[in-house]
């Protein structure tokens, strides 16, 4: 992170935020990747079909259906763990 | 760095919350690929279905589960 000195702080808040908001969405492209790689491309070919683009779209909905479920139910348990 | 004091403790306590969430995101990125291949077998459709769900929920419980007991284990051993 660069910062100039000059940076009021609301500058630097919104810029730590920004930052780890790009590193959380580069982190989720790249599991989606992996998993839906194995999921759907078992045996790369050429190139991708129209049947391969269409479940890699179902497998990236599905992924991030499963983060939804599994987000809610690491907070849901920890909430659980501190009571 | 031209911040007072008092600023310097605002953005400490800022980093320290943003860190807190971060780590939490990167939990569930972990538990959400330990549970995905478990989990789910096929993308047929582009939604989870009852049985995957439960599924999901019960991997990311006992995966919790499982390590609090093995911190109370190690315990009994001191």
């Amino acid at each position: 992170m660069q910062f100039t000195g000059t940076e009021s702080k609301e500058e630097v808040m919104r810029q730590l935020k920004s930052e780890l908001a790009v590193a959380n969405a580069q982190e989720l492209v790249a599991s989606i990747n992996r998993h839906c790689f194995k999921m759907c491309i078992p045996a790369p070919s050429s190139s991708l079909s129209s049947a391969d683009k269409a479940n890699l779209s179902r497998c990236t909905d599905k992924y991030l259906a499963a983060w939804d479920v599994v987000s809610r139910e690491y907070v849901a348990q920890a909430q659980k763990q501190k009571n | 760095m031209a911040f007072d004091e008092a600023t310097q403790r605002e953005l400490q306590a800022f980093v320290e919350q943003e860190s807190a969430k971060a780590k939490l995101q990167s939990t569930v990125h972990e538990f959400t690929g330990r549970c995905w291949d478990l989990c789910i077998r096929d993308t047929k459709t582009n939604q989870l279905d009852g049985r995957e769900t439960a599924c999901l929920q019960n991997c990311v419980g006992r995966f919790i589960d499982t390590s609090v007991q093995i911190v109370k284990q190690l315990q009994t051993k001191q």
